[in-house]
């Protein structure tokens, strides 16, 4: 037997592991054992190991196995035969089934008889379904089986004591202790080889080691449906490289993520193309629970398949499918709470703040007079009353903790004809501002169904119905929360009436805002339903050709209603006094509604034609058409004058009614093609070509052509490389690729010359219908196109424990789309959008996986890390011609795009004669000591608009994510982390910024201000004057912005299935789930993940969300 | 082979042809090929040059803020900080609002006329009604080149619309573009009627096109064409000074009346034709919640001559009582101005001041433009605003007269008719005036009488004394507070070119004393 080692080495070297399944499929008579085994080779990838005079005495035999575990295929052909198997790693070992040994053995003592017994049990996988084609053996005995597709499995008289293993292709080995036990549930661990992972790709799937482009998996697997996600894109965080993840607000239904694959690459939406299960949608409408895998598409050459829509990356995202077996019913079900990641610091302590008021308007001034008076201060620090003095901290008003429900419940099932999946679901999260919160019901049902061999139909239905409640605006509502003081109280209920509180002396503004009134009488209620169709057919027409068609419909319809009751309760009191001190009593109530609908339809065929020739040359190859129709209608309608608070119907009001509403459509055409290529699996190459047609442009420029190549090579399969001595390294393959991608994320109609209606004037006292253009068409308007390159390698080293994916890129976007500043002498119209402007991104990512196992402890790490230069090479030609956006950031050539532009601040004015001798500084007016001094960059003697400068990007330089798990006897904990680098944020806002204003709070941040008694400080001073010059945007207001979070934290608890079978479960785990509990950031603002783009600047925090659940299948 | 043809032929056969699937055309407007096809379209098109007048800050609505920037009124910076910054001697080529506003709302309106000129005369329609549209589009035009003229000096006079690409003109000399508007004036003159029917009423007349012609020669201080357009307006006939000079600026019912020549027309009711003048200047107590952001200073409110006598309270012939400050004062103060003692509404001005932050600022509020009666949402105000009425008319006349003849009695005739309009009664003016006397007393009537419509801010510099007027003065509130030092430089004599438009067109020359 000496010899068994190099044989098997020698049939190592020629595993050919380009089988898809691990299912076998064969149907013969009269075919010799070899023939079956190359057959079962070629589907499986597993290689057979067995000495040639082993099997001449076995005969020729007659099979039909059809999509049976290799394990059955195994036991199938081998019946009858005095042959036996087994399984080694990637190997299977065929040798002559031993006959009972005879003779010698006789002569030693009888062993004690063994205590028999028959075990009966059932195998699960970790998701609690059945495990169908486990071998169970009882170690160093003969007896064996083999679970049914109900998983369970039947061993007679085994010793009570003996020791069971189980071993399969698709899970890890394990053993059990029997100890008496005749009933058994065991859970295995699927088994993963990287090898044979198979990823989504554009309409297809593909061994991930077969692909020559750069694709990204993300595994989501229990753990990621265990947490606490609104939104799938939000489970994208951290997890792949090259992908970023913004959670922009924590508003209850908002999902508000912003993803970006690779940066940023043009001016116009670089938001990533998202196909769910093969159609155009968004990521929030899929209920989380329903996914299965999730692909992102990185580079042109895997994306251009999609071509015009494809330059921000394509995420693909497949949902569950049933499968055949028994019914498997599962629960998820999670509750927790939520809270604030951060909220501002106000001075809530009102007689700190009046001091403070009166010494910024003597600074300002010394003329002014105070504008509270000693008596006022000294009435409050005198008071015990808090309702008539109060010292009011709004952020704790408005702010609370929020809470989470979820409950899921899927069946999947099927038989040989039919499998469904299906799933229901509710969410219920009620935010952390008072009045918000959101409901939402979701259901699916995926269904597919064999009409016969050769044809199989199916269908994917989704819907879900949800329900927001929020303020009237939550940006007015933030707003009202800056423009506020402590002097104010939320509110007082006397003789039984509600009242809100305004100013409570008339030192302080009569303009200050009551935001809890605002929040609790001015609402916004909304409620969407979306369904979504698709309907499939695939015909296999002849063996290796397959057609494919396609056909879906969603539906999106939203309505909302704003409105706020109207009469006494809008009024704001004086407590003091006890009078109103704002009467708005009558001012009218207003309703206004609106409704959308959107109606999405695709169509997409394809055929596909898979083949090997001569074993050695596979070649697939796809061509398909595809057809999507887009039509958006809106109508609302709005009027005055309500009867009562509880009537918010149209019908019900009373003056002057008002409606408005337009709808508008795109359309989409395209062919596409495909031709892959892979000899003997080590030389892959790949083409792409798509053409599309759009809507969006002059007939003349409808077409675009979108080619793509790629090519790769497994240096691993060299036979140069295998004598090399790298036994270390299990797969190394080297790819390279280039194509070319759209965009067509404008408005619609750019290159008609419009009229546009309501630009109506009055004559004879009545209305009179006027039309004028209001932009400038451009009729030659086209495609923005993307180029990428790529060069990446794909390495499994230390037999397939850990996993390296490098990749480099250049990204260009060429005739970008942008609305170049048009002269006034055009007319003030609207400039078009022309395609001018050139932005590159480059960069490289990296990330890494390991995984193992040491006893009963299995653990992984990963992680990614990805850099990117954004860079606009070319813009408007003229490179002396800046683009302002805001005030605060540029596009300018040489720079990221919307950078971070102004003043660089040097310090503060530290007296008048700082302020002499310093660069003439006067933009806004003229300045004091406490101001901000800007550097003369130009060296002029004179701080203007040419001494502003580049002050950072806001796209990050550097994004990052590492994970870790370690999982002993079925409890888990792991942990995600997220992080950006090297990126900046611009950030002056009513909550951080030095333009004070009687009636407004003030930051606690800046109680260390400029001041006479502060004369080091260089936080500008706090003045109410009309100086503009501290806000001017300099590099004071530009924070940097890097983060690191710990995102998630989850521990979960597998509880062993012999506890918990009689309880007609058949798995149950529970789980504690914490999302955004930790971050590092140097960031002053609410949280360096949010945006910057509501109206005030204010944003709706984002929250830490404290779960436990339980997951049970039964 | 065979079997690959046919899946071939079915394949591309169920996903047909595509050719008009990709034509989607926008369901709510018009297209060029579509437009401008019969009178209907023509008017509209017109109605849409007529529309640009209201737009807010640039053209009219904000027009009377700029007494703002004048020692007439004072504004707390807010919704209108551009004006403040001004008045601050702050005034950037840079500065979006107003300075790049203004420019670019005028010249959409003259686009929007010349592209109404360009087309109107292809569509097949009436041709009384024809000539009639193209002059109130020609009309139109020169108001708008007339304002650019007035807050920017010499500009490009664009007289068709640009295709893309088009290069762009340099500016036009200030006295080319008014003889322009002049020359403008009598082209559209001669369709123009005197006057319309109900339906009609707010399109540009004959004497709306007169008066605009009177502006351009005073403005290129050609005294003695003013004069004489003045006259031609006088000789229509169809114009008296109304008999209710509150009424003017505060009701509805006054309306169109018959010393109105040209106004800016609102409609209210919340179909997106009403002025947000009402809501900027009312003060906050007032129904609408105004913004109180414009108050009369002091300076104008001491500037009212005494009733009786007709002479300045400075004049210790007056007959000016310090204790009783505002009794027996010309009654335009009263007209004009909210002060200690008055009322507004009803609400006396004790309670307007209580709590209010308007009068807390300055101790007066303003009274033109804001309604009287209740009922309208924040700006949309049904008012319409003048801007030109007789009473302009005759003191222009009476400015251009006494320059290029000096006081005759047409001078003392034109300046006593508007003192002495019903209402107001005013004593006439002393005779024996100078020229230079003469001009003063005219420049102080036009003060008085247009305080709070806008033409101040434009009349100063016209004259020339703002510089004097405006450098280093302190605004104070009633009680003396000082609020606000202002500034004046020569440049501020003009606008500055916006930098943006220079940007994107190197011909443009900046105005002296602007550089960025």
């Amino acid at each position: 037997m000496r010899i068994t080692p190099f044989l098997l080495t020698m049939a190592l070297l020629q595993v050919n592991a380009k089988g898809i399944s691990q299912n076998v499929t064969y149907r013969a008579r009269n075919v010799s054992l070899e023939k079956i085994f190359n057959v079962i080779k070629h589907q499986t990838g597993f290689v057979f190991f067995y000495h040639s005079q082993d099997i001449a005495g076995a005969g020729r035999v007659d099979i039909d196995l059809k999509n049976v575990p290799l394990e059955h295929a195994l036991e199938e052909c081998l019946k009858g035969q005095p042959l036996t198997w087994s399984i080694q790693g990637n190997t299977i070992v065929i040798s002559i089934r031993q006959a009972p040994p005879a003779g010698s053995l006789n002569d030693l003592p009888p062993p004690p008889p063994p205590n028999l017994i028959t075990i009966r049990g059932r195998v699960l996988n970790q998701k609690g379904e059945p495990v169908a084609g486990v071998t169970v053996s009882v170690k160093g005995g003969k007896k064996m089986a083999s679970t049914n597709d109900n998983g369970e499995f039947t061993l007679t008289d085994v010793d009570g004591k003996a020791i069971l293993e189980f071993s399969g292709v698709s899970v890890e080995p394990y053993e059990i202790r029997l100890n008496g036990q005749t009933d058994l549930a065991v859970t295995l661990t699927a088994k993963v080889s990287r090898l044979n992972e198979v990823v989504i790709v554009g309409y297809g799937t593909q061994k991930k080691v077969n692909l020559s482009g750069s694709v990204a998996t993300v595994n989501y697997d229990q753990e990621m449906q265990n947490r606490p996600i609104t939104d799938v894109s939000q489970a994208l965080s951290g997890v792949a490289a090259g992908v970023s993840v913004s959670q922009t607000t924590g508003q209850p239904g908002r999902s508000g993520a912003v993803l970006r694959v690779r940066g940023v690459g043009t001016l116009n939406g670089s938001d990533p193309l998202v196909l769910i299960d093969g159609v155009v949608s968004s990521l929030d409408n899929l209920n989380p629970n329903d996914v299965a895998s999730i692909t992102i598409l990185k580079d042109a050459a895997s994306a251009s398949i999609y071509g015009s829509r494809a330059a921000g990356g394509v995420i693909l995202v497949n949902t569950i499918r049933g499968k055949e077996g028994k019914a498997i019913v599962r629960y998820n079900g999670y509750a927790g709470i939520e809270k604030a990641t951060r909220l501002f610091k106000p001075v809530t302590d009102y007689p700190t703040y009046m001091k403070l008021m009166n010494g910024i308007n003597k600074a300002d001034n010394p003329a002014n007079t105070d504008l509270f008076k000693p008596a006022t201060i000294a009435a409050w620090q005198n008071a015990t009353d808090r309702t008539l003095f109060p010292n009011t901290n709004w952020i704790d008003i408005i702010f609370d903790k929020g809470s989470v429900t979820n409950h899921n419940v899927s069946i999947s099932s099927g038989n040989d004809k039919t499998d469904f999946y299906l799933s229901m679901g509710y969410r219920y999260e009620k935010g952390i501002m008072e009045t918000t919160d959101a409901r939402k019901y979701s259901l699916r049902l995926n269904l597919d169904h064999k009409l016969s061999n050769k044809i199989k139909v199916g269908a994917n239905i989704a819907a879900y119905y949800n329900k927001i409640n929020e303020p009237y605006d939550v940006s007015t509502l933030l707003y009202y929360s800056a423009n506020s003081t402590p002097g104010t109280t939320p509110y007082q209920v006397k003789n039984g009436v509600l009242r809100y509180g305004g100013r409570n002396t008339d030192d302080e503004s009569n303009n200050v805002s009551n935001p809890l009134q605002y929040m609790r009488t001015w609402f916004y209620p909304q409620t969407g339903q979306y369904s979504f169709g698709k309907l499939f057919g695939q015909w296999s027409i002849l063996k290796d050709l397959q057609w494919d068609v396609n056909g879906s419909a969603e539906i999106i319809n939203k309505d909302g209603k704003q409105y706020k009751l109207s009469g006494p309760i809008q009024n704001l009191w004086n407590f003091q006094k006890d009078q109103i001190t704002v009467n708005n009593a009558s001012v009218p109530s207003v309703l206004s509604q609106n409704n959308e609908n959107k109606i999405y339809l695709t169509f997409y065929s394809t055929l596909h034609y898979n083949h090997t020739f001569g074993g050695e040359h596979h070649l697939s190859a796809l061509a398909g058409v595809s057809r999507e129709y887009f039509k958006y209608k809106t109508s609302s309608g709005s009027i005055q004058g309500f009867p009562s608070n509880n009537t918010w119907e149209l019908n019900a009001g009373l003056s002057q009614p008002k409606v408005t509403g337009t709808s508008y459509s795109w359309a989409l055409s395209s062919y596409f093609s495909r031709l892959n290529y892979d000899y003997k699996g080590k030389y892959i190459v790949e083409g792409n070509l798509r053409y599309d047609g759009s809507s969006r442009f002059a007939s003349d420029n409808h077409w675009g052509l979108f080619p793509s190549f790629s090519a790769a090579w497994r240096l691993s399969e060299e036979g140069f490389f295998k004598n090399a001595g790298l036994s270390f390294v299990d797969d190394i393959k080297i790819r390279g690729s280039w194509g070319k991608l759209g965009n067509q994320n404008i408005d619609l109609y750019q290159y008609m010359n419009l009229y546009s209606a309501g630009q109506n004037y009055v004559f004879g006292n009545a209305l009179s219908a006027g039309l004028a253009p209001t932009k400038l068409a451009n009729p030659n308007i086209t495609w923005e196109s993307t180029t990428t390159s790529d060069a990446g390698a794909d390495v499994l080293l230390l037999r397939q424990r850990l996993s390296v994916t490098f990749d480099w890129y250049d990204r260009r976007t060429n005739h970008i789309l942008v609305q170049l500043p048009l002269s006034s002498l055009y007319g003030g119209l609207t400039a078009p959008y022309q395609n001018v402007g050139i932005v590159r991104n480059r960069g490289w990512e990296v990330a890494l996986s390991y995984k193992d196992k040491v006893g009963d402890v299995s653990y992984s790490v990963g992680g990614n890390l990805s850099y990117n230069t954004n860079k606009v090479l070319y813009f408007q030609g003229n490179p002396d011609v800046i683009q302002a956006i805001g005030n605060n950031s540029i596009i300018k050539q040489g720079l990221p795009i919307n950078a971070l532009y102004g003043y660089v601040a040097a310090g503060t004015f530290k007296s008048q004669d700082d302020i002499d001798k310093w660069a003439k500084q006067k933009l806004s007016g003229s300045n004091k000591p406490g101001d901000l001094k800007y550097v003369d960059i130009k060296q002029d003697g004179v701080i203007n608009g040419s001494d502003r400068t580049y002050l950072g990007t806001v796209i990050p330089k550097y994004t990052y994510g590492f994970n870790a798990e370690v999982g002993y006897r079925g409890i888990v904990l792991s942990a995600l982390f997220q992080g950006v680098g090297s990126v900046s944020r611009y950030f002056n806002n009513l909550w951080y910024t030095s333009a004070i204003r009687p009636g407004r709070e003030i930051n606690t941040d800046f109680l260390n201000a400029w001041s006479a008694d502060h004369p080091n400080s260089n936080i500008p001073r706090l003045t109410n004057d009309n100086n503009g010059d501290n806000t001017q945007a300099s590099s004071f207001w530009v924070q940097n912005a890097a983060f690191l979070r710990l995102k998630n934290v989850q521990l979960s608890y597998t509880l062993p299935a012999k506890w918990i079978r009689k309880a007609f479960v058949s798995g149950l785990q529970v789980y504690a789930d914490a999302q955004n509990p930790i971050t590092w950031t140097k960031y002053k603002g609410l949280d360096p993940e949010t945006g910057t783009t509501t109206n005030y600047q204010l944003e709706n925090p984002n929250v830490r969300i404290f779960t436990v659940g339980i997951n049970a299948s039964f | 082979m065979k079997k690959l043809l046919y899946i071939s032929i079915l394949f591309f056969g169920v996903t047909g042809c595509t050719k008009s699937f990709l034509n989607t055309v926008p369901s709510d407007q018009v297209s060029d090929a579509s437009f401008w096809q019969t009178d209907a379209d023509a008017i509209a098109g017109v109605t849409a040059v007529y529309d640009q007048m209201q737009r807010a800050y640039q053209i009219y609505a904000f027009t009377p803020e700029t007494d703002g920037i004048t020692p007439n009124g004072w504004i707390w910076s807010g919704y209108l900080n551009g004006y403040s910054a001004i008045a601050e001697g702050n005034l950037l080529p840079t500065v979006t609002t107003p300075v790049a506003d203004k420019w670019k709302q005028l010249y959409t309106g003259i686009y929007r006329a010349n592209l109404a000129m360009e087309k109107i005369p292809g569509v097949t329609m009436d041709g009384t009604l024809k000539s009639r549209l193209l002059s109130e589009a020609r009309f139109l035009r020169a108001l708008f080149y007339y304002n650019l003229a007035d807050y920017y000096g010499g500009v490009p006079i664009i007289r068709h619309t640009l295709a893309l690409g088009a290069e762009l003109p340099g500016r036009d000399s200030v006295a080319d573009v008014l003889k322009f508007v002049a020359d403008e004036c009598d082209s559209a003159a001669r369709y123009l009627p005197a006057s319309y029917g109900a339906a009609d009423v707010g399109r540009a007349t004959l004497g709306a096109a007169l008066t605009l012609k009177t502006k351009a020669f005073l403005l290129g201080k050609q005294f003695d064409k003013a004069a004489a357009a003045a006259m031609q307006v006088r000789n229509l006939g169809k114009y008296t000074l109304y008999t209710d000079y509150a009424a003017m600026f505060t009701s509805v019912a006054a309306e169109n009346n018959a010393e109105v020549i040209f106004d800016v027309q609102y409609l209210g009711q919340g179909v997106g034709e009403g002025s947000p003048l009402d809501g900027l200047m009312a003060p906050l107590s007032s129904f609408s919640k105004g913004w109180d952001q414009i108050f009369p200073t002091q300076d104008l409110v001491d500037a009212y001559e005494m009733k009786t006598t007709g002479l300045s309270i400075s004049d210790p012939a007056s007959g000016y009582d310090p204790a009783h400050p505002y009794d027996n004062r010309d009654p335009r103060m009263d007209y004009t101005l909210v002060r200690p003692g008055a009322s507004w509404k009803g609400i006396p001005y004790s309670n307007l001041a209580i709590g209010t932050g308007g009068a807390n600022y300055l101790g007066y509020l303003p009274r033109k433009h804001v309604l009287t009666v209740d009922g309208n949402n924040w700006g949309d105000s049904p008012l319409n605003f003048i801007v030109f009425r007789y009473a302009d008319a005759l003191l222009m006349y009476a400015e251009a007269q006494n320059e290029a003849v000096g006081p005759d009695a047409s001078v003392y005739d034109a300046v006593d008719s508007v003192r002495n309009r019903t209402g107001v009664n005013m004593p006439p003016i002393p005779a024996g005036k100078s020229q230079s006397e003469m001009r003063d007393v005219i420049r102080h009537e036009r003060r008085i009488e247009f305080a709070f419509e806008g033409n101040y801010y434009s009349d100063i510099r016209r004259w020339g004394i703002a510089k004097s007027l405006m450098d280093g003065r302190v605004i104070r509130n009633i009680s003396g507070q000082q609020l606000d030092i202002w500034h004046f430089t020569d440049a501020l004599y003009l606008w500055p070119i916006p930098q943006s438009e220079i940007d994107l067109n190197p011909k443009l020359t900046q105005n002296k004393g602007y550089t960025n």
